[in-house]
Parts: C-alpha cells; sequence; structure tokens
C-alpha cells in the first residue's frame, strides 16, 4: 500500500504544472476561467498530498524513486522523491495557502488584461509547484532546479505592474542578487557530487560520514549564502524589502509566507539531514546570522514609511527567529522553529493580505498618508489587527505557542539569543503597533477620493487565514503531537530520514517537545515584550528617528552594487568560519 | 597525452582573456563580442574534455543566441537613454559614494571568493580518480536499459528525467517571464489602485529630457521595426564607405548568400541532432540550433522573412503543447508501469530512429517546446515597445484602465 | 593538473563576481551574471573528465573494442554533463529575463547606472 500511495508524489508536482501549461492559453477566453482552474490545479495537489497525511504523519517516510529506478548497492542515479512530516507539512502549507492566494486574486486582480492574467496564473503556479517539489524531492541537484524554477517565476511575478517604476527596479535587484545566489547553490552541488559522487540525500550522508573532505564546508557556506538569500537573511536580504514593495498584493504574500521558508528549508535539509556528519560549526554562525536578521529585520520595520516594506522587514526579522531556533538544534528548539515556520506563514499571509487590499483599492502605500481606515473598512482592520497580535505572542493566537516553544528552548544555556530575540520581539510588536495605528487608527482629516469595494473572494481568505491563526494558537498540543513533532523529527532524527530516501522507505521517529499553556515565566515575556513594544511605539510615533536606526537605514543604500558586495561578504566569511573553526 | 593538456591550456586562456575582455572593455558592444569570444573558447574546451553534446549546445548559445540577446537589448536601451557605454566622467565620481573604496572592496571580495572555491577545489579527487558508482550505472546501463548507444541521453531523459522535467519548466518560468515583462498594454476593467501608484512613483523618478533626442529614438525605433516607409529594402544600392548606420532591413549580398548556404546545412543539422536519439545531441542543443536559424534569417533577411514563422500567439500555443506533450510523456508511465517517469515505450533494436524508448519521445517533445520558447524569447524582447513609461507619443496603450472621475 | 581547470573556473567566476560587484551599468552586471554561468559550466565539465578518457559515447567503438568494453572503460562522466547540456539552453531564457528587466528599467529611469536606480532604499 504505502508503495503505491508514494507513486503519487510527482503527481501532487505535475498537477499546478498542467495548469501553468493551460493559464496563457485560457487567458485569452476569459481571465476568471484561468484563476479558476489554477485554483482547481491547486486543490488537486493539496487534495495529493492530504491523501498521503495521515501515513506519513504516523512517522513513516514514503519513499518514491521516480521512474522506478531504484538504488543499487547504495548509490542511487535516479532522482527520489520523499515524503516526510516536514517536506509535508511544507507542501501541504504551499499548495493550500496558494489557493487561497488564487481565490484573492480572482476578486482583487480579476479585473486584468487576459494576456496578464494567463502570464501571472503561469508564474504563480510554477512558483507554488516548486515550492511543493522542493519539499518533496530527496535529491540535491534535484532541489537546485527547483529553487531556480521558484526564483525565475518570482522575477516575473515581482516586475508584473509594468507601471510602476519601482517594480521593475525591484525586479531587477531581484534578478541579479537570486541570481547570484543560484550559482552559488550550483557551485555547491557541483562540489558534492565531486567529492562524493552521489546526489541523493542519503547517499551523500552516507559518504560525508565515511570520506569527510574540507570542500564540503566549503559547499556548506556556499549553501548558507544561496538559500540564505531566498530566505532573506542578513546580509543577504538586500532584495527582499523592494521585492515585496513592488509585487501584487497576493504575489507579496506568496513570497514572504512560502517561498522565503524555501531558504529554511533548503539549509534544514543540508544542516541536519544531508551534511550532518561534516558541517563544521554550522549551527554557531546561524546564531549570529539568525540574530543578526531578527535585530537588523525588526529595526528597519520600525522605520518604515511603506507598509508592504514594512511586512517584508518584518519577514526577515521573523526568519532570523526562525534561524536563531534552528541553530540551538535541540528537540524543543526545532519543534519550536517548524511551529513559528507554519505560524509564520499563516500570519504574514494575512497580513500581506491585508495591505495588498488597502493598496488595490485606493492606490496608497505609506503609512503618513493613510488613516482611519478602521471606519471605511472594518473586516480589513480586524484582520490585520489578528495578525498583528499573533506576531506579537497574544494568546490564544498561534504565536504564543510557537514563541514559547522557542523561548522556553532558548532559557539557560542559551542566554544571549534569548536576549537577542526578546529585544528584537519588542522591537516588532513596536513596529507592528504603530502601522496599525498609523493606518486604522490615527484620524485622518481629509476623506479618501476612491476606495474600491472588498470583493468575495478577500473575504473568505481573510476568514480561513484568521481562522487557522486562531486554531493553531487554541488547539496547541493536538497541532504538536500529530503534526509538528513529528515534522520536526525529520531534522533531529536526521539519519534515518536521510537512511529512508536510499531505501524503500523507513520511520522518523517524533521529536520530544510539550508546551505548557499556562507557564507563568512565558506569560510574563510576552507580557513584557508587548508593554514595551507599545510604548516603544508610541515614543517612535511621537520622536524623530534616533540616530542608530538611521545609520542602519543608510546602509540599505538601495544600489544593487552595494546589495551584492553585502551577500558576497557574508559568503565569504561564512565559508572562512565553516573551514577556519 | 601533453597534447591534451596544451590544447587544454590554450581553450582555458582564450576563456579567461575573453572573460578578462567582457570585464575591461567599457563599450557594451565591443563587450558582448567579447562574451562571445568566450563562448567560442569554451566550445573548443568541452570538445577537448570530451562533452560533444554539450559542445553542440554552447556553440548556439555563445555564437548565435546570446550576442543577439544582448545587442537587440542594447539597441532597444539606445533609444531611451543618451549614453549607454560605461562613462567614467569626473562628475560622476561625486555620485554617491566614492568608487575607489568599493573597488578595493571588491578585490578584497573576489579574492576572498577565489581563495574559497581554490580551498574547496584542491580538496577535490583529480582526473585519475574511478568514475563514481553512478556514473558507471548510467554507462552501463544505457544499453540494457533503454537500447541507446548515448548514455548522456539516457541519464537527461531516462534515469534523472525528473531532474529534466524541472528543467523544462525552468525554461517555460523564463519564457512566460520575458512574455510578462516585454508584454504590450492591455485594457483594463475597473479600478486597479496600482495604476494610480505609479503615477506618483513615476513622477518621483527625473523626468526625461524633452526634446529632439526623443523624436530621434522615436524615429530610430519606428525604423528598426521597419514601419518606416523610407527604409530600404536592403543596402546592396548604397555605394561602399556610406555612413553608417545603415537603415536598411536586411543585410548585404555577400551576408545573404552566405546565409542561404548555411541556412538548409543548420536545419538539416539540428533535425539529426534530435532525431538520432542514439548519438550525442537530444532535445536541448536542437532546439537551439533551431532558434539560430531563425535568428540567422531575421538578422540577414530582416523581420518580414521571418514573420510568418514567428508569430507570437501560436507559438505561443506551439510552446505550450511540447509542455504538455512532456508532462503527457511522464505521467503516462504512472498508470502503464506504476511509477512517474517510468519506460512506458516498448524499447526498439539499437542504433535505429525509434531506439530508446521514451527517450526519443522526451527529446522530441523538449525540442518543440525549447525551440519555440528561446524564438519567443528573442522575438518578445525584439517587439518590446514603449507603452508602459511616459513620453506614449504614438498614442499607443489603452488608458481606460483609470477609475478616477 | 586538472586543477588548472578549476583555477581558471573559479578565476572567470570571480571576475563575474567582480563585475557586478563594481560596474554600475546594468548590461554589463548582467554580463557578469553569464560570465559567473559559464564559469560553472568550466568547472562541471572539467570535473566530468577522467585522464585519457574519451567522450560518454557507445556509438562506433574504436576497432578492437565492444560497446561493453566502453561502457566498463575510460570515458568521462555523463552525469556532470547530462546537467551542463541543459543548464546551457536554459541560461539563454534566464539571461533574457534579465535583459528584459534591464530595458525595462531603462524606459522608466532613462539611465543605465545603478546610481540612478535607487528609489527604493533605506
Amino acid at each position: 500500500m504505502s508503495g503505491a500511495s508514494a507513486s503519487l508524489l510527482p503527481l501532487a508536482v505535475a498537477a499546478p504544472i498542467c495548469g501553468a501549461i493551460a493559464a496563457p492559453l485560457l487567458g485569452r477566453l476569459w481571465t476568471r476561467l484561468t484563476i479558476a482552474v489554477s485554483m482547481l490545479a491547486l486543490v488537486v495537489s493539496c487534495a495529493l498530498l492530504a491523501l498521503l497525511a495521515p501515513q506519513v504523519y504516523d512517522g513513516e517516510v514514503l519513499v518514491e524513486h521516480v521512474g522506478n529506478w531504484h538504488p543499487v548497492d547504495g548509490s542511487q542515479l535516479g532522482v527520489t522523491f520523499a515524503a516526510d512530516p516536514f517536506g509535508l507539512t511544507f507542501a501541504l502549507l504551499a499548495a493550500a495557502i496558494g489557493a487561497i492566494l488564487l481565490l484573492l486574486t480572482i476578486s482583487e486582480l480579476g479585473d486584468l488584461g487576459g494576456k496578464e492574467m494567463g502570464g501571472y496564473a503561469c508564474l504563480f503556479q510554477l512558483l507554488v509547484a516548486a515550492l511543493v517539489a522542493s519539499a518533496l524531492t530527496a535529491d540535491v541537484l534535484d532541489l537546485f532546479v527547483w529553487f531556480e524554477v521558484a526564483a525565475l517565476a518570482s522575477y516575473g511575478l515581482t516586475g508584473f505592474f509594468l507601471e510602476r517604476p519601482l517594480a521593475l527596479e525591484a525586479a531587477f535587484k531581484t534578478m541579479v542578487l537570486t541570481n547570484m545566489a543560484a550559482f552559488f547553490v550550483f557551485v555547491a552541488v557541483a562540489v558534492v557530487y565531486a567529492g562524493h559522487g552521489a546526489l541523493n540525500y542519503g547517499q551523500v550522508y552516507a559518504a560525508m560520514a565515511e570520506a569527510p573532505r574540507t570542500a564540503d564546508l566549503v559547499a556548506l557556506g556556499l549553501v548558507v549564502g544561496g538559500f540564505g538569500t531566498k530566505a532573506g537573511l542578513v546580509p543577504f536580504h538586500g532584495w527582499l524589502a523592494d521585492a515585496h514593495t513592488a509585487a501584487p498584493g497576493p504575489v507579496s504574500a506568496l513570497f514572504s509566507g512560502l517561498m522565503v521558508n524555501l531558504g529554511l528549508l533548503g539549509i534544514a535539509r543540508f544542516v541536519f539531514d544531508v551534511q550532518a556528519p561534516n558541517r563544521g560549526d554550522v549551527l554557531g554562525l546561524l546564531a549570529v546570522v539568525g540574530g543578526f536578521s531578527a535585530l537588523v529585520g525588526a529595526a528597519m520595520a520600525l522605520a518604515q514609511d511603506d507598509l508592504k516594506r514594512l511586512l517584508a522587514y518584518d519577514t526577515v526579522s521573523q526568519m532570523g527567529v526562525l534561524m536563531v531556533a534552528l541553530s540551538v538544534g535541540s528537540p524543543e528548539s526545532l519543534t519550536g522553529m517548524t511551529y513559528h515556520m507554519v505560524n509564520h506563514a499563516l500570519f504574514k499571509t494575512l497580513l500581506f493580505v491585508c495591505a495588498g487590499a488597502i493598496v488595490h483599492a485606493t492606490g496608497m502605500t505609506r503609512l503618513s498618508e493613510m488613516g482611519g481606515l478602521a471606519r471605511h473598512r472594518p473586516l480589513v482592520t480586524v484582520a490585520f489587527v489578528v495578525g498583528a497580535a499573533a506576531i506579537a505572542g497574544v494568546p490564544p493566537l498561534n504565536g504564543y505557542v510557537s514563541l514559547g516553544l522557542i523561548h522556553h528552548a532558548l532559557e539557560g544555556d542559551h542566554p544571549v539569543e534569548l536576549f537577542v530575540l526578546t529585544l528584537a520581539q519588542a522591537l516588532t510588536v513596536a513596529a507592528l503597533a504603530r502601522a496599525t495605528y498609523l493606518a486604522f487608527f490615527r484620524r485622518r482629516d481629509d476623506d479618501y477620493d476612491r476606495i474600491e469595494r472588498l470583493g468575495a473572494g478577500m473575504l473568505v481568505a481573510f476568514g480561513l487565514l484568521a481562522g487557522a491563526c486562531v486554531a493553531f494558537g487554541a488547539l496547541p498540543t493536538l497541532v504538536l503531537d500529530h503534526v509538528v513533532r513529528p515534522a520536526a523529527g525529520s531534522l533531529v532524527h536526521g539519519a534515518e530520514y536521510a537512511r529512508a530516501t536510499l531505501a524503500d522507505g523507513g520511520r522518523v521517529t517524533p521529536a520530544e517537545a510539550t508546551f505548557d499553556y499556562a507557564d507563568p515565566r512565558q506569560a510574563l515575556v510576552i507580557g513584557g515584550t508587548l508593554l514595551l513594544g507599545l510604548l516603544l511605539a508610541r515614543w517612535v510615533v511621537r520622536h524623530s528617528e534616533p540616530s542608530l536606526l538611521t545609520a542602519v537605514r543608510r546602509a540599505h543604500t538601495g544600489s544593487v552594487n552595494d546589495y551584492a558586495s553585502y551577500a558576497v561578504m557574508g559568503v565569504v566569511v561564512s565559508v572562512a568560519v565553516l573551514v577556519l573553526t | 597525452m601533453t597534447w591534451f593538456w596544451v590544447l587544454d591550456v590554450v581553450c582555458l586562456l582564450w576563456v579567461v582573456a575573453g572573460a578578462v575582455l567582457v570585464v575591461w572593455l567599457r563599450n557594451l558592444s565591443g563587450a558582448v563580442m567579447a562574451l562571445s569570444l568566450t563562448g567560442m573558447g569554451m566550445t573548443m574546451l568541452f570538445v577537448v574534455l570530451g562533452a560533444p553534446d554539450v559542445a553542440h549546445a554552447e556553440v548556439v548559445v555563445g555564437a548565435i543566441a546570446l550576442p543577439v540577446l544582448y545587442l537587440v537589448a542594447i539597441g532597444k536601451c539606445r533609444t531611451v537613454v543618451e549614453r549607454d557605454d560605461e562613462s567614467t566622467g569626473e562628475d560622476r565620481e561625486l555620485h554617491g559614494g566614492e568608487p575607489v573604496r568599493r573597488r578595493w572592496a571588491a578585490v578584497l571580495l573576489s579574492a576572498g571568493v577565489f581563495t574559497g572555491l581554490v580551498v574547496a577545489f584542491t580538496g577535490l579527487p583529480d582526473e585519475t580518480e574511478e568514475l563514481p558508482a553512478v556514473a558507471r550505472r548510467a554507462m552501463t546501463g544505457a544499453l540494457p536499459d533503454f537500447h541507446t548507444t548515448e548514455p548522456v541521453s539516457a541519464v537527461v531523459y531516462g534515469y534523472r528525467a525528473m531532474d529534466t522535467f524541472g528543467e523544462t519548466f525552468l525554461l517555460l518560468a523564463a519564457v512566460v517571464g520575458v512574455m510578462v515583462l516585454t508584454r504590450t498594454r492591455e485594457a483594463r476593467q475597473g479600478f486597479v489602485g496600482e495604476e494610480r501608484a505609479a503615477d506618483e512613483e513615476q513622477e518621483d523618478v527625473d523626468h526625461p529630457p524633452r526634446g529632439s533626442s526623443s523624436d530621434e529614438a522615436r524615429r530610430a525605433e519606428r525604423v528598426e521595426e521597419g514601419r518606416a516607409p523610407e527604409a530600404p529594402e536592403t543596402p546592396d544600392r548604397e555605394g561602399l564607405g556610406a555612413p553608417a548606420p545603415e537603415t536598411a532591413q536586411a543585410m548585404s549580398v555577400v551576408a545573404r548568400t552566405a546565409v542561404r548556404v548555411a541556412l538548409p546545412l543548420l536545419l538539416v543539422g539540428g533535425l539529426y541532432l534530435v532525431s538520432q536519439g542514439y548519438s550525442p545531441g537530444g532535445g536541448f542543443p536542437a532546439g537551439a540550433v533551431l532558434l539560430g536559424a531563425v535568428l540567422l534569417v531575421h538578422t540577414a533577411f530582416g523581420y518580414d522573412r521571418v514573420r510568418a514563422v514567428v508569430r507570437p500567439r501560436v507559438l505561443e500555443v506551439v510552446e505550450m503543447l511540447g509542455a504538455a506533450a512532456i508532462v503527457g510523456v511522464l505521467a503516462a508511465g504512472l498508470p502503464l508501469e506504476g511509477s512517474f517517469a517510468a519506460n512506458w515505450i516498448p524499447l526498439a533494436p539499437e542504433q535505429t530512429l525509434r531506439s530508446g524508448g521514451m527517450l526519443q519521445a522526451f527529446s522530441v517533445s523538449e525540442l518543440v517546446e525549447v525551440g519555440a520558447g528561446l524564438t519567443i524569447v528573442v522575438f518578445s524582447l525584439l517587439g518590446m515597445r514603449h507603452d508602459w513609461a511616459e513620453d506614449d507619443e504614438d498614442g499607443e496603450g489603452d488608458e481606460s484602465g483609470e477609475g478616477d472621475a | 593538473m586538472i586543477l588548472v581547470n578549476y583555477a581558471a573556473a573559479a578565476l572567470v567566476f570571480c571576475l563575474g563576481v567582480y563585475t557586478v560587484l563594481t560596474r554600475r551599468n546594468l548590461v554589463k552586471i548582467v554580463m557578469g551574471l553569464s560570465l559567473m554561468e559559464s564559469a560553472g559550466y568550466v568547472l562541471l565539465i572539467s570535473m566530468a573528465y577522467r585522464k585519457g578518457s574519451t567522450a560518454p559515447v557507445l556509438l562506433h567503438p574504436p576497432s578492437g573494442t565492444t560497446e561493453q568494453e566502453l561502457a566498463h572503460g575510460n570515458v568521462a562522466d555523463p552525469v556532470l554533463q547530462n546537467i551542463a547540456l541543459t543548464a546551457v539552453v536554459i541560461g539563454v531564457a534566464v539571461t533574457a529575463v534579465l535583459l528584459a528587466g534591464v530595458v525595462r528599467v531603462a524606459q522608466h529611469y532613462r539611465s543605465l547606472d545603478s546610481d540612478d536606480v535607487r528609489e527604493l532604499r533605506g
């Protein structure tokens, strides 16, 4: 039975691809039909994955050697697909949220021309297909290929509105930086193959355990740089804020909610599943990178005037948090990281959907121009407040659970990281509180000349996403035991996963973690950061920008050469740290 | 054996020299030619190192496709930008940051990357090492599993078909990306907020200098598209030493005759590459060769001759059909053989046209997709208009999307 | 000795990186990326080479050897050549996307200098 189900895995990738092929052709007929067909393709993909979910979340790894080319004597020439709990979680998130965003597209962008819509739907589905495939693949070269597919699809989507000069500027910077990242990963894959003659995860794991090389550490440094660019970690993050500012609403949501996770997935796979026997001090490196990202992202978010740019910097910060959690490497921290990854996908998508709604309805992007939207669009206000509260960690929303897990994992042995994360959390709360106030609750003197109505699709999207935020927050034990702990198990027990990908299947033990809802220390930390954040927000709204913040802002010069320099510097430092320590 | 190393080093020097020229030359067209030079050096290197299929692909890409792309893009920019080469005028030094500091930082960073890469490469096995087990499997398995004498094709379209599946849709993403970025303006119904945002943003960006330079640019663009009636068919009437640039649509009789001779050779060569699946080649280089043929005709004879072949709507459909065929060929493996991308076509004897089973079907579909896709890409780039930014003097672009009262 | 090839590939890669870092002309930056890509191909094919090997083709084996002997004999690595083959052709399309982006930026900003294309900053 397991063999028969596993063979469906490539179909979960093929479904959105078929939709992508049909999209430009259908776009000439009727734009809404194109989106409807695309949504159907993603729903089919989601259904196929859900079909396999019960087995996989039970701890089983479903392995499919594509084309029936099985490993021979421990060496695998063909491509292997493996559905483990972590990968399946990622893939399900991608397909489900992708479908919701397409629903949103019908109502928000349904008025676009036929050709444009066809192109949009095609690229959107290719991006989602690439995300699903990256999560399910167990082959380093295949991972690279799907990573590049996601990158290319994102270029066209970023620069979609050709009349906006900012969109084209952002698209160019994204192209240059992401392409460079792709080359780094390319060289890394070549080095791994040349050193060990292996492409399958399990085979690479075994080969690295047997014959570690210094070249592997260089490859890992390149991987951190390449996937770190995708994830938006400092100093590789130059493209992220620009791309999110200028892209269409649903696309920004897709980028921040799902595509940055691809970077996280790549790093997690390499650090825990593929290169675990020979990874040097990568965890220490990631702790520093993560800490910096958390602080810089939150600080920059506090200083932004453009709403979507603010949310984009918050994504940088959250990825930093995830990276710090990853760098601890304990079962509890990895569980917290996985939970936070899911939560971030949900609440960040919700926030971006709200921001996209505002831009599309009023044409305004700057917080300084907005105000008083609570009166005109109460539903958008509620959705935004729910999203902001989720990030802040207010119970009973989902942020409370994941942040609690992460903080608990950092207590004791990692005081520095805990302090950094708490500080970043306070800054994040401040940034979001300021945004909420300025956009929705501040009194605005002039009336808007034009506010469009919201479509039904948007309201459904709000409901689903906000509902999910509440559900994941109110039912932590259920989610932990059935979803998150098995998923984290793929990372904690990476050797089991790796072995399974070379064989015809296997089992992965879930990670050990518990969450105590009524933990007083957790409530104290959350309450403290909330209070501090709100005070800070109030202070920032009233006073001018502190000079430290201005200095950080000035470092983001906007020149593509400078951003590329930062990225290359990051790669060189990563490689040096890994090789020399 | 030393002959090998001599050839190898010569080709490497050629490649590195080309690369240095690309960085160094300030004139953009010159840099493009240097890039082409690098490509030719790489082709020779690939032949010397024993990779004939990759050399097939690289020669078309390096000599024809990439230079054409770059020159078309530079030409398009020239109509809107006054100085497109890298001006080093002293006034530029004062513009945002000191270039000298940036240069030293860049040298240090590049040196750092070089060191890291060399550290990695010295730790790798050298050429006396055994082939890895997976490669040996591919070599020994090609005949029994697929009845093909071309193991590289067996790997590309057979063993690692999933990889190539991904690469195909990588190409599709790029093609559709180019289509989206180069599209002409369409009518939109209703209010689209981004359009108002766009107007504000364009105001923040510096205003273009109005005046005769814009008109010149417009006229040049129109002539390029062949719409101006004054442009002669061929430059053969003009005397030798006529001032450049030529405004003719086609090239001189020498170029045209040469292309007339070369074209059938190229076409047959491309079709040979894809049809003889048991020899080096396959869909990817064949698609590139077909693109090369179309580009040669376009360059030598002008746009009119290729208009019949290069119709965007038809090509789009063709490309999507190619992609659909690929999905179909691979997905048929699931019900018929129990696994996606499994070989379900019965194997014919080796060294026949039908040998290889699924490999041939995949390869031919790939040819369709790659050839159509690359043609769309180049001609979309050529056909880019100016209707999304200001100075829309031709009246193109539909403004009906604006929702303002 | 193949290290010479690897060093040349690393050199071309770094020339590409240097171009992206210092050159302000947008088209030049794209050329830098093309150089990085080319370096990758040289690296792959150099890694595929084995001392005294022939191309991994079984068609028309030299006289005296059978196809089987050739398959078990000294050939270059077909797996790496597979990657390079598809990557070369796709590189054209990727460069085209980059160049389309450059042209559009030039149309809006009237400049090919990256210092002029900095509206999004801070």
